[in-house]
C-alpha cells in the first residue's frame, strides 16, 4: 500500500513537472511583448472562469470575427447586458462546440451567439491545418473533460504526425524552445480581462473596401446554397442540440465580411433551420442600414471590423438582445458593481490603445506628455529634434542621452550607459539596447527610442522609434 | 511502435498491469501474457514480418526436436535449420546488395516480382542469431530441446529484446520467462531507472549528436578535417549512446517484468586494446561469434596463422552482419586487421598482454585504441569507400584548425547552446562510465540516498528527457508567430 501511494505520488509529481514545463515552453502567444501587451486577454479561459457563476446572459463564440466585432463592455455601458467573448483565432466549429460546453459548466446564458466562419468547406479545410491556431485555442482551456475531447478532435485533424499527448502536454511539441526561453516565458501574470474577451488591439484605421468586394450587392436572387463542410456542420448541429436541451436560444451569425454571396447566406439559413437556431448574416444591406454600418470606414481589413465598427455593431447588437431576446439590464445591481469598475479600466485601456496607435511622434508626444504615462527615451545623434526639445533636450545634442519622463517632469542624463527603475522594472541602457527583464526594447535603426508605461494599468503599452521625419516605427 | 514513443510506454504499462494483477492461482498464465504482448508488439511493426518470425521459430523448434529424436541425423537437421533461418536472413537483408553489387543487377526482374515479400523484418538479425544459437546448443547437447512451442516462441519473440538484442541464450532467458513473477518494488524501480538513463542517452545525447553528424556528412566533400574529425568522434558517441541507450531502455523494460537480460556494454572505451574493446562492446554479439563461429573454426588452437585467419573471417562476417554494403565489409576487415596487428605487436614484439604494460601507460593505450576505433568507424559511417577515403584525406591533409574558433562548428545543425548541452551530457555519460568501470554502481549509489534526493534526481532526469530530448517536430517560430488575427 505504501509503495502504491509512492507510485501515485511520483506519477502526479512527474506529470505536474511536465505541465509546468509545458506552461513555460509554449510559444508566448499571449505573453507577447508587443503592442498587444496591454491587452488583458483575447482568450476564453484566462478570466471567463473568474466571472461569478450564472452571471452572464449571453456568450459570443467564434474566432477573430467575434473578438474584433463584439465589445461586451460597450454593451454594458449602453444597455447593461452582461456578455463575454469566448474566442480563439481561426476557430474551428469543433472548438466552438467544446468552448460552449465548457462555458455552460458555470454559466446559464439565455442566448448563445456563434460566428460561423468555419462553416464553408474551403474555410473549414484550411482551419483544420492551422496547427498554431488550434493549439493556442486548446492551450487556453483549463484542464477538463472538454479539453481532452477537443484535443482528440484537433489531433485527428492534424497532418504533421505529432502525438496526441503533445496536445495535452505541449512540452512534447515545444521542448526544442528550451534554448530560446527568456524571462517572458517564465512570467505568468495574473490576468483579469476587463474587456470580457474583446480585442483591444483592434485597429482604429479603415480599410478601403469597394462595392465589388461584396458580391451579394450585385447578384441576382437565388435559392442555391454554398457548400458547407459536413464535419463542421455536424458540430453546429450538436451546438443546436445542446442549446435546445437547456432552453437556450442559439443565433448562428456571420459578421460583416468581404466576398460573401447570396449562396453563403442561404447556406447559413439552411444550417440554422437544421440546428433549431436563428440565422443572422450581417452581410445584408437591410442589416447595414439598421446598424449604421459603412464598409468604407468600419473595417480594418477585409474580414474584421475596426474599433469604431465594433463599437457600432456591439451597441446595435445589445439593443437587439434587450429588445428581442429579453436580456435584463443589470446596471445598478449590487452583484454587478464590479462591471462598472471594470468599465473604468476598459476606458483606460482604450486610451492606452490610442497611444499605441499614434501615427507620428508629434501625436505620441502630445498623448504621453498630457496623460498619466511614464516614458523612457534614448536619443542617439540623429534623434528627432522636436521630440527631444519637448523633453528639454537642447537641439544638436551630439552624445547619447537618456531621458526618463515620470509623468510630470523629465530627468535627463548624457551618458552611454545607465541603469535605474521604470515603474517596478529595473532597466539597463547602453548603446545596444534598453534592457528590462532580460529583453531588449530598442527596436529600429537609430533616432529616438522610446518605451511607454501606463502608470494606472501598470504595464508597458508601447515602444518603438521616432525617426528623424517624425514617423513612428514599432516592432 | 517506436520504443521512444508514449505509445510504447502505455503499451508496456498496460501489459505490466495485466501481468502483475493476475491472481496467484493463475500466475502460470504469465508467460502467455508475455507471449501475447510480444506478438502484438511485433505485429504493430509489420504483419508480414510476423510471418517470417513465426516461420524461423517453427523451423528451429522443429529441427531441435528432430535432433533430439534422431541423434544420428542431428547434423542434417542442424544444417537444414541453419540453411533455412540464415537463408531467410540473407535473402531478406542482402538481396539488393547481392543483386546489384555482386551480380550486376541480373536478378532485378526476380527481385521486383517478389518485392512485396522482400521487406526487411525488424530485428531479424537479432532473432535469427538467437534461434541459430539455440539450435547449435541443442546439437552440441548443451541442453535438451524445448518441448513447448509457445515457450520457444516467447524466447525468440520476447519484445524487449527482439529489436536490438541483447542476443539472448536460451538456457539463460527461457527459464526466467517461464517462471511466475511477483511484483518486486525495488527491482521495478531499478528497471525504471535504467529506462530513464537509456532515454537520456538515446534522446538527449545520441539523437543530438546525430544532428551534427548528419549536417557534416551532407557536406563532407567540402568540409575541413577538424570538423570531419569531430563529426567522427561524435558519431562514435552517437553510436554508443544510441545502441547502449536503446539496450538500457529495453533491459529496463524487461526488468520491470522481473526478467534480466544480459549486459551488452561494459564501458568499452576504457579498453586498453581493441581485443578488450570488442569484449566490452556489443558483448552478446561478440560472444555469439566467439562461441558459434570463432571456436568452431579452430579458435586459438591451431597456430598463429590460423588464429589470424579465423579473426579475419569472424570480423568480415560481423561487418556483413552489421549491414549490406561494402563499407560494412571494409569496416569488418579493418577491425580484423587491427586485431591481427595488435596481437602480433603485443604477443610477438612485446611478449606481453596489453594489461601487463605499465599502468602509467594505460591512458595512452586507451587513446590509441579509441583512435583506431574512430579511424575504422569513418569507413562504417560513410555510404561508400570513396567518400570515406575523401574524409580520411581531409582529416589528415586539410585540418583547417581555425574551424574550432571561428564559429564553423555551429553551422551544422547545432548552435552554441545545443553543442554546450551535448558536451555536458557527454561529460555526464563519461562520468557514469568512469564510476561503473571502478565498480561503483550509480544505481546502487542512488538507492542509498534518502527518498527526497532520489526523487529529485529522477524527476530532473524525466524533465531532461522531455525538455532536452531530440524528438518530434522542431519548433518553427515563424509558423507560430501569432499574426493576422
Amino acid at each position: 500500500m505504501k509503495n502504491l501511494l509512492k507510485a501515485i505520488l511520483a506519477t502526479v509529481l512527474g506529470l505536474s513537472l511536465l505541465a509546468a514545463a509545458s506552461a513555460v515552453t509554449k510559444p508566448p502567444l499571449n505573453k507577447a511583448r508587443n503592442r498587444a501587451e496591454y491587452r488583458s486577454s483575447l482568450y476564453y479561459s484566462e478570466s471567463v472562469g473568474r466571472m461569478p457563476k450564472n452571471s452572464l446572459d449571453v456568450v459570443f463564440i467564434g474566432s477573430s470575427q467575434v473578438y474584433d466585432s463584439f465589445t461586451p463592455m460597450e454593451m454594458w455601458r449602453e444597455q447593461g447586458v452582461a456578455g463575454y467573448c469566448c474566442t480563439s483565432s481561426g476557430q474551428q466549429a469543433v472548438t466552438s462546440y467544446y468552448y460552449l460546453r465548457s462555458f455552460l459548466r458555470r454559466q446559464t446564458p439565455r442566448v448563445v451567439v456563434v460566428e460561423t466562419m468555419g462553416l464553408k468547406k474551403e474555410a473549414a479545410a484550411d482551419l483544420r491545418k492551422k496547427e498554431y491556431y488550434n493549439r493556442s485555442a486548446l492551450d487556453q482551456m483549463p484542464f477538463s473533460a472538454e479539453k481532452i475531447a477537443l484535443a482528440r478532435e484537433l489531433w485527428k485533424g492534424q497532418e504533421n504526425g505529432e502525438s496526441f499527448f503533445s496536445y495535452l502536454l505541449p512540452v512534447l511539441r515545444f521542448h526544442s524552445r528550451w534554448k530560446e526561453l527568456t524571462e517572458t516565458d517564465f512570467s505568468f501574470r495574473e490576468s483579469y480581462d476587463c474587456t470580457r474577451g474583446y480585442d483591444l488591439t483592434n485597429s482604429p484605421f479603415g480599410y478601403p473596401l469597394q462595392e465589388e468586394d461584396f458580391p451579394f450587392l450585385t447578384e441576382e436572387p437565388t435559392d442555391a446554397l454554398a457548400e458547407w463542410d459536413e464535419d463542421a456542420a455536424g458540430w453546429y448541429r450538436k451546438m443546436g442540440e445542446l442549446c435546445a436541451q437547456r432552453g437556450i436560444r442559439l443565433l448562428l451569425i456571420k459578421t460583416p465580411c468581404y466576398n460573401r454571396t447570396i449562396e453563403d447566406r442561404n447556406m447559413l439559413r439552411k444550417l440554422a433551420s437544421e440546428c433549431g437556431a436563428e440565422a443572422m448574416d450581417f452581410n445584408d444591406e437591410a442589416w447595414w442600414e439598421r446598424m449604421g454600418y459603412d464598409y468604407k470606414s468600419d473595417m480594418y481589413d477585409r474580414i474584421h471590423l475596426n474599433s469604431e465598427g465594433a463599437k457600432k455593431f456591439s451597441v446595435f447588437f445589445a439593443e437587439m438582445l434587450r429588445r428581442d431576446y429579453g436580456l435584463p439590464d443589470h446596471r445598478g445591481e449590487e452583484s454587478y458593481a464590479f462591471w462598472d469598475r471594470d468599465l473604468e479600466i476598459y476606458d483606460r485601456q482604450l486610451d492606452a490603445r490610442s497611444v499605441a496607435y499614434a501615427w507620428t511622434g508629434t501625436e505620441l508626444r502630445s498623448l504621453v506628455l498630457n496623460g498619466d504615462y511614464e516614458m523612457l527615451v534614448v536619443g542617439m545623434e540623429n534623434a528627432e529634434p522636436a521630440f527631444a526639445e519637448a523633453l528639454g533636450i537642447p537641439p544638436g545634442a551630439e552624445s547619447m542621452w537618456v531621458c526618463r519622463w515620470d509623468g510630470t517632469r523629465a530627468n535627463t542624463e548624457y551618458t552611454e550607459k545607465t541603469r535605474g527603475f521604470f515603474g517596478p522594472e529595473e532597466y539597463e541602457i547602453d548603446d545596444t539596447g534598453i534592457y528590462m527583464h532580460g529583453e531588449n526594447y530598442m527596436v529600429g535603426d537609430g533616432g529616438l527610442y522610446y518605451v511607454i508605461r501606463d502608470r494606472l494599468l501598470d504595464k508597458i503599452i508601447d515602444y518603438g522609434t521616432v525617426d528623424p521625419e517624425d514617423a513612428l516605427r514599432r516592432s | 511502435m517506436s520504443i521512444c514513443s508514449i505509445k510504447f510506454l502505455l503499451f508496456t504499462g498496460a501489459v505490466l498491469l495485466v501481468y502483475y494483477l493476475l491472481p496467484a492461482r493463475v500466475k502460470r498464465l504469465q508467460p502467455y501474457i508475455l507471449l501475447s504482448a510480444s506478438l502484438v508488439f511485433y505485429w504493430t511493426l509489420s504483419a508480414w514480418a510476423s510471418a517470417y518470425l513465426l516461420l524461423a521459430a517453427m523451423i528451429t523448434y522443429g529441427a531441435a526436436l528432430l535432433m533430439a529424436r534422431r541423434p544420428q541425423k542431428r547434423r542434417l537437421w542442424l544444417t537444414v535449420d541453419l540453411l533455412a533461418v540464415l537463408g531467410l536472413l540473407i535473402v531478406l537483408k542482402y538481396h539488393a546488395f547481392i543483386n546489384y553489387s555482386v551480380l550486376g543487377g541480373r536478378l532485378s526482374a526476380l527481385e521486383s516480382g517478389a518485392a512485396r515479400f522482400l521487406l526487411l523484418p525488424a530485428g531479424i538479425s537479432f532473432y535469427t542469431l538467437s534461434a541459430a544459437g539455440y539450435a547449435i546448443d541443442v546439437y552440441r547437447g548443451k541442453y535438451p530441446p524445448e518441448k513447448s512451442f509457445f515457450r520457444f516462441l516467447l524466447f525468440v519473440a520476447w519484445f524487449p529484446h527482439i529489436l536490438q538484442g541483447p542476443i539472448a541464450r536460451f538456457h539463460q532467458l527461457s527459464p526466467q520467462l517461464s517462471q511466475p513473477h511477483s511484483f518486486d518494488w525495488d527491482a521495478f524501480n531499478m528497471g525504471l531507472q535504467r529506462m530513464l538513463w537509456g532515454y537520456l542517452k538515446k534522446l538527449v545525447i545520441a539523437d543530438r549528436a546525430a544532428v551534427f553528424v548528419r549536417g557534416v556528412s551532407a557536406h563532407s566533400a567540402v568540409t575541413g578535417g577538424t570538423v570531419l574529425f569531430i563529426a567522427s568522434l561524435l558519431y562514435t558517441v552517437q553510436l554508443y549512446a544510441d545502441f547502449s541507450g536503446c539496450v538500457d531502455i529495453l533491459c529496463g523494460v524487461s526488468e520491470l517484468f522481473g526478467i534480466r537480460l544480459s549486459d551488452n556494454f561494459r564501458q568499452p572505451f576504457f579498453s586498453r586494446s581493441l581485443g578488450e574493446l570488442w569484449r566490452r562492446w556489443h558483448i552478446s554479439l561478440s560472444s555469439w561469434f566467439r562461441d558459434y563461429l570463432y571456436i568452431p573454426l579452430g579458435g586459438n588452437r591451431r597456430g598463429r596463422l590460423r588464429r589470424y585467419a579465423n579473426t579475419l573471417i569472424v570480423f568480415l562476417v560481423s561487418g556483413f552482419w552489421h549491414g549490406a554494403g561494402w563499407n560494412y565489409l571494409a569496416w569488418g576487415a579493418i577491425n580484423g586487421v587491427w586485431l591481427v596487428l595488435e596481437d602480433w605487436f603485443y604477443r610477438v614484439k612485446l611478449r606481453k598482454r596489453p594489461e601487463e604494460i605499465s599502468p602509467h601507460l594505460a591512458w595512452l593505450q586507451m587513446l590509441v585504441t579509441f583512435l583506431l576505433w574512430v579511424f575504422a568507424i569513418i569507413v562504417f559511417m560513410n555510404d561508400s569507400l570513396r567518400t570515406a577515403l575523401k574524409v580520411l584525406r581531409n582529416i589528415l591533409l586539410r585540418p583547417n584548425l581555425w574551424a574550432l574558433g571561428d564559429g564553423t562548428l555551429f553551422r551544422y545543425g547545432l548552435g552554441a547552446p545545443e553543442m554546450t548541452l551535448l558536451l555536458l551530457f557527454v561529460a555526464l555519460l563519461i562520468g557514469v562510465d568512469v564510476l561503473n568501470s571502478r565498480g561503483i554502481s550509480v544505481r546502487g549509489l542512488l538507492a542509498e540516498q534518502p527518498l527526497p534526493v532520489r526523487w529529485v534526481v529522477l524527476l530532473l532526469g524525466v524533465l531532461a528527457v522531455f525538455l532536452f530530448g531530440v524528438y518530434g517536430l522542431d519548433f518553427d517560430a515563424g509558423s507560430f508567430i501569432y499574426m493576422g488575427f
